[in-house]
This record gives C-alpha cells, sequence and structure tokens, in this order.
C-alpha cells in the first residue's frame, strides 16, 4: 500500500502536466437528496422539538414563550419526569437482556441450515413483521386474567389459576417489556446467526482437539467472536426500548395506574392534553438518555472487539 | 394567527414542519345566518366513532337538505382527545368538529382564536342551561349539544339487590354499607365494577362525589376565584378520593379492576356477577347492545349518588356536541352554519324520535324513552342536576391521577395535589 502510494505519487510527479480538472459539485447532487431528506425528516424536527422543550406551547394558548426550564420543573413537580424515566430504563434494559438471551440461544438452536431450522427461522422471524399495536393488542388479550394463559395455566395446576399479569405493577412492566423482547428476538437470532456462521469452524475443531467440551467452547470461542453481533444487538435493543410506544400503548396504555408509563407515553399523554411544550420536554429527555446511553456503550463493545 | 413573542421561538416555529401557520390563519367570517346558505360545498367533519347511526342519519339529511356533502372523519373513542389535538396543533382543522362538551376541554382548543363564536344562533335561545354551560367561555357560545347530557350516577342489577334485601344506594356510606352485604351474602358477585382503562374511573372517585358540592357550580367557582383548592385536604375532591380508595380497600372493586373495561362492565351486570358500575348516559348503548330494551330496563336500574345525598352530575356528551372552527373559508363556514341551524332545528325532532333520548332543547315533543333513560331522565332532575366540574386541565389528568389511585400508586392527597398542579399549569398557559 505504502509503496503504491509513492510510486503514485512519484508517477504524477514525472507525468506532463495537464490542467486539472475538479468538479466539487459533482458529487454534492448525488448526496442531495438524501441531505434533504436527513435535513426534513431528523434534523429539522430534531432541533424544533428541542427548542419547544424550553417554551411555554399549549393548546390553551396561541402564543408561545420562552419558559426556560419551567416544562422540566413542572414534569418533576407532577412526579412524571422521574418516574417515566426510571421506568423507560427498566423497561428498556428488561427488554434487552430477554432479546439477547433469547437471540442467542435460538441463534444456536437454529445455526444449521437445515429445512426444519429455516422453517423455525422464518416463524420466530415473524414477529419481526407484526405491527406493535397488534403485537400489544394480542399479549393483552392472552394475558388477561380470564385469557388463554390463565386458563392453561389453570388446566395444569391445582385450584386453579386467575391473575392479572397486566394489572399489577410489577408483573405488567416485566410483561411488556417481554412482549417487546418477544417481537425482536427474531431479528437478533438473525444477527447471532450470521455472526456464528462467520466463525471459522476450524477454531471449534481445534478447541474439541484440545478437550474443550461444548459449554467451553460456547464461552471461549462462539461468544468472544461473537461481539460485532453482540454489539449491534445490544445497542439497537437498548435503543430501540427506549422509544418503544406502540406496544405499550396497546397492551396496558401506561397503566396500571402509571406503573408502564415509559417517556413516549408520558409524552403522547401530555400532547393529548395539549401540553405541546412538556411534552416536547419529554420527548428530548428520550434523545438526551439515547444518547448518553448509546455512545459510550458502543464505544466501550467496540473497544471491547478490537482487543478480541 | 399563532403568536410568536421572540425571534427565536419564531425560527423554530418555521422549522416546524408539522406546525402550519396558514392553518391558523384568522379571516373567520363569524358569519351571520341572513341569506341563502352555500351550496354544492363538500365539508369535513371529525366525530366520536361510537356517534349513533340516528345521528349520522341526521347529519346525511343535511346533505340531502342542503346540497352539500361531509367528508365524515371517524375518531376512535379511546384517542378522541389525543387524535383530535395532534390533528389541531398541526394546523389542520375541520369545518365542523364534533368534540368533548365540557368548558375543560373546549378551553384546549383556544376557542376564542380558533371557534366561530355561535351566541347569536337561533339554537341558543331554547338550549338547555347545562348544555348551553357546557359550551359557553368568556360569555361567548361555542358548541350546540344535541344531547342528551351525559348524567352519572350508578347502575345496579335490580335481581341481586332484591335477593340480598337491599335498597338503592343514594350516598357513598350507602355504597360501602351495600358492599359489605354483598361480600358476606353474595361472595359470587362483584359489588362494584370499576373500569380502571378507561377515563370512566373519574365517575365513582369523582364526579359522583363532588356533585353535591357542586350545585350551581358552587365548587367550581370557589376553585376558580381562589377561595378553596382542589387539594383541600377537607376538600369534597380529597374526600372523594379517601372515599374511592376505601371501596377499594373494602375489596368493592373486581380483582381485574386496574385492566377492567367498560364492555365486561356491561355484561357483568347484564348477567347478575356484578351488582353496580358507576357510569353516564352512554352506558345505555352499551347495555342496550348485549339484549333488547325490555330485558335491559327489567334487569337494570339507575340512580344518582352523590357524597351523602341523591344529586346527579350532569356534563356535556361528546356524541352530538359539534362546534365549528374557523377555517378562513367564509362559504364553508356558512354552510357550517346552516348544518347547526338545521340539525338544531327542523330535523331536531326527528332525530329525538329515532334515538330516543332526552331533549337538550326546550319547544319539542320528549320520545317515549326506554325504562332506564327514564330513570336517568329521573335521576337527573329528582336531585338538583349539577355540572360537573368545568375547570381547564381537569380532564385527562384528573383521569389519569384516578387511575394511579385506583391501583394504589398514590394516596387521596397526592392524587389531589397532582390534580392541583395541573390546574395550576393549565390556568398558566391560558394566561389567568
Amino acid at each position: 500500500m505504502t509503496s503504491t502510494t509513492r510510486q503514485g505519487r512519484r508517477g504524477a510527479f514525472n507525468a506532463p502536466r495537464r490542467p486539472r480538472r475538479f468538479h466539487p459539485t459533482w458529487h454534492f447532487w448525488f448526496a442531495l437528496p438524501a441531505i434533504i431528506l436527513v435535513l426534513a425528516f431528523f434534523l429539522v424536527p430534531f432541533l424544533a422539538n428541542a427548542g419547544f422543550a424550553f417554551t411555554q406551547w399549549t393548546a390553551y394558548s396561541s402564543d408561545i414563550t420562552w419558559n426556560g426550564f419551567e416544562n422540566f420543573r413542572t414534569l418533576a413537580d407532577l412526579g412524571v419526569l422521574g418516574h417515566a424515566v426510571l421506568i423507560t430504563l427498566v423497561y428498556a434494559a428488561v427488554s434487552m437482556l430477554v432479546q439477547n438471551v433469547g437471540g442467542l440461544f435460538l441463534a444456536n438452536a437454529l445455526q444449521e441450515p437445515t429445512r426444519v431450522n429455516n422453517v423455525f427461522r422464518a416463524v420466530f422471524f415473524i414477529p419481526v413483521l407484526v405491527s406493535g399495536l397488534a403485537a400489544g393488542y394480542i399479549w393483552a388479550a392472552l394475558l388477561a386474567a380470564q385469557g388463554p394463559l390463565n386458563q392453561f395455566l389453570s388446566a395444569i395446576l391445582p385450584g386453579g389459576f386467575v391473575y392479572s399479569w397486566l394489572g399489577n405493577p410489577v408483573s405488567a412492566l416485566v410483561a411488556v417489556a417481554f412482549v417487546d423482547a418477544w417481537k425482536w428476538v427474531g431479528l437478533a437470532m438473525t444477527v447471532y446467526i450470521a455472526g456464528l456462521n462467520a466463525i471459522p469452524k476450524q477454531l471449534f475443531e481445534a478447541a474439541a482437539l484440545d478437550g474443550a467440551g461444548p459449554w467451553r467452547r460456547f464461552w471461549k470461542v462462539k461468544v468472544p467472536l461473537l461481539a460485532p453481533a453482540f454489539s449491534f444487538n445490544v445497542v439497537i435493543g437498548i435503543v430501540g426500548a427506549l422509544s418503544s410506544l406502540d406496544i405499550i400503548f396497546a397492551a396496558t396504555g401506561g397503566g396500571p395506574g402509571d406503573a408502564t408509563t415509559v417517556l413516549q407515553v408520558a409524552s403522547y399523554r401530555q400532547y393529548g392534553q395539549g401540553l405541546f411544550g412538556t411534552a416536547s420536554a419529554l420527548s428530548l429527555v428520550i434523545a438526551v438518555i439515547g444518547v448518553v446511553i448509546a455512545i459510550p456503550l458502543i464505544s466501550a463493545l467496540r473497544r471491547r472487539e478490537v482487543r478480541l | 394567527m399563532m403568536r410568536i413573542r421572540t425571534g427565536g421561538v419564531a425560527a423554530l416555529t418555521i422549522l416546524a414542519l408539522g406546525v402550519s401557520l396558514t392553518a391558523c390563519s384568522a379571516g373567520s367570517s363569524e358569519g351571520t345566518d341572513s341569506g341563502d346558505p352555500p351550496t354544492g360545498l363538500t365539508l369535513t367533519l371529525w366525530h366520536p366513532a361510537f356517534d349513533s347511526p340516528e345521528l349520522l342519519d341526521l347529519y346525511h339529511a343535511w346533505e340531502e337538505e342542503s346540497g352539500n356533502k361531509l367528508d365524515i372523519f371517524d375518531v376512535p373513542p379511546p384517542e378522541l382527545m389525543n387524535v383530535i389535538q395532534t390533528k389541531w396543533a398541526a394546523g389542520e382543522k375541520p369545518d365542523i368538529l364534533g368534540w368533548l362538551g365540557d368548558p375543560a376541554p373546549m378551553l384546549a382548543l383556544n376557542p376564542l382564536q380558533n371557534l366561530q363564536d355561535l351566541s347569536d344562533m337561533t339554537f341558543v335561545k331554547t338550549a338547555d342551561a347545562v348544555a348551553l354551560n357546557g359550551g359557553t367561555f368568556d360569555d361567548k357560545v361555542y358548541s350546540a349539544q344535541l344531547g342528551p347530557l351525559a348524567v352519572t350516577g350508578v347502575y345496579y342489577n335490580k335481581k341481586v339487590f332484591a335477593d340480598a334485601g337491599l335498597e338503592a344506594p343514594q350516598s357513598y356510606d350507602d355504597l360501602a354499607s351495600i358492599c359489605s352485604t354483598l361480600l358476606g351474602s353474595t361472595p359470587g358477585v362483584t359489588p362494584i365494577y370499576e373500569a380502571g382503562t378507561t377515563g370512566a374511573v373519574m365517575n365513582l372517585a369523582s364526579s359522583n362525589y363532588i356533585a353535591e358540592s357542586n350545585v350551581d357550580s358552587a365548587f367550581s367557582d370557589a376553585i376558580a376565584d381562589g377561595s378553596e383548592k382542589i387539594n383541600d385536604p377537607d376538600g369534597p375532591i380529597v374526600k372523594g378520593f379517601e372515599a374511592y380508595a376505601g371501596l377499594r380497600d373494602q375489596g368493592c372493586f373486581n380483582d381485574d379492576a386496574t385492566t377492567g373495561t367498560e364492555e365486561a362492565q356491561a355484561k357483568g351486570l347484564m348477567d347478575g356477577s356484578v351488582a353496580m358500575f358507576a357510569s353516564d348516559t352512554n352506558a345505555v348503548s352499551r347495555l342496550d347492545a348485549l339484549a333488547d330494551a325490555a330485558t335491559v330496563d327489567a334487569t337494570v336500574g339507575f340512580v344518582a349518588v352523590s357524597a351523602t345525598s341523591p344529586v346527579a352530575n350532569s356534563h356535556g356528551n361528546p356524541s352530538g356536541t359539534l362546534y365549528l372552527p374557523k377555517t378562513g373559508d367564509s362559504a364553508k363556514e356558512a354552510a357550517a352554519r346552516d348544518f347547526i341551524n338545521f340539525v338544531t332545528g327542523p330535523a331536531y325532532q326527528d332525530y329525538l324520535d329515532a334515538a330516543k333520548i332526552i331533549p337538550t332543547f326546550s319547544g319539542v315533543t320528549t320520545p317515549e324513552l326506554q325504562g332506564l333513560m327514564q330513570d336517568i331522565d329521573k335521576a337527573s332532575t329528582d336531585g338538583t342536576a349539577t355540572y360537573w366540574v368545568g375547570l381547564p386541565g381537569f380532564g385527562g389528568g384528573l383521569s389519569g391521577e384516578v387511575q394511579k389511585l385506583l391501583a394504589g400508586q398514590s394516596t387521596p392527597q397526592q392524587a389531589a395535589d397532582s390534580v392541583q398542579t395541573l390546574y395550576e399549569q393549565a390556568k398558566a398557559a391560558i394566561g389567568e
């Protein structure tokens, strides 16, 4: 590479001088549609939302005025801000964890491209294609106090079983996080399968010859070499869960009470009450949390990949 | 026109693609009803999807009469407020809007700026006082309410009560006593079914309880002039919340109260597995969907219940409450006023006769009402029908706080404190 560069430079130096022709705008025109789309649908709304977070903007008045951190103060006074941040983080952590453990398990089970495995891969990927609202409504029906899950449990447990899974604050939060994980586990599985297939088989054979059992081969060979897939799945899982709305909205509406009121739901409720400034403030919090979590996480995971 | 006070915010507003300033433009005709109404136009109408077929027939009758067309957009009921507010905030407005019939949600539309003043229209002269009050702000009328008004009270299963030797309740002490009896004598029956997924939880926790404190708007006026606060420890809001939490702790509610639905509520009352639930007039249609009217009348009764006496609470009904947004198109605004004249005037009696509802205008003949509807009519006239507290910030925020109270996530005082904060937040937004 170095010699090629040197030769190239030398060649250029010795060649007859020709007028240099630059087309500074030539590449720009190809990028322009993408730039416009990003500006119009990401940057401008994001900046506008960030600005509106510091304004008094409500349906009650036509005036929009700066009010500093008043929206955040009001949300804190109402107990909405701290609670929604906590619920969002718990929800994202549970969802990401279940999604990755489940995805890794399925990837190991279905790694070989046999006909049966291909069928099951498709089956586990279907929820990814299902709309979040549909998933939420379906699971709300399955988890209802008199729903199919409890009927099944009643059939196999002595004395019957009645429990409102979405009626208890703790089980409701865990349940909706599981539903989110269920919906996206197929994607994590696909990424892990790709990662597993990229690992040379000779490494497993060598480890087996050295006397490593299946469990040891998994932890010492597979898991370290899956680092890139792991980075992708963890970051996408967390960031996706941070902005989750549809599943929770359909399954619990943020309830019982505010037990599953993540930031997106809280923002939606503020918006529905005509309190657009506070809704923008909550949206800004989501963006800030996403950045604060994602950047150090990506950085740490990438460093780990390099070390491995 | 949306006014922006600082240049920075102005820039942000221009950046925000979703906020269309042009759609907020004034230039409304604020027209009178003189002259021939325009014809050959297409008007947009947003309305709650639960509007009755009879109401839709009334709307379609205007199409035939006027030669205009209606482009009707159905808004799903659970998201009525969010959907309309979202579209409204983005600058989108219909020519005719079916919206909640109380002052609090009306204020969220910024009526002075965005709605046509209907004060000079004919219907105002014959409108029921409660219906008129629901659409009035700053001495201007902004809505026409076709009715029926939503009267809140308690629905009960007559057979369950008869078998247990119980009388219909009149007060919250009665509710607690009846609950205690039923829990002891008929363990298979849920004394009170709460639909915790809906805003209907406000009925038992607040609307019914404060009715007797709010006769002639006494309580809401006291809040508005600052002589009382929502979160006064001895005030009716906190006391109502305490009574509600007491019923919850007594085990009066269904096990799945926090996830309960209005459909399950109605079904349980009809089949006798539920003894009571608190709701408004609109529950009749849910009950009627399960059986014929005669069976419903034989099975279910309705009574007014307030803190210590049977005072009914009336408020505007989201079904059939119509507003006319200022759109800047004077022809369409005039056609929309013609629509209001039609549905509140010559066609109103036909609508009443078809829908069999309690009218909200004088000078018409009340149709023969279903027995249960007669109970509701009686409850609202025997007891002093009082108006729901029409304070800003009191709608969606209150139901959210009651849902937390129901789930045991807040105390009555904490819930009332939050409602007070929401009220102050909305008041500041209005500029009061």
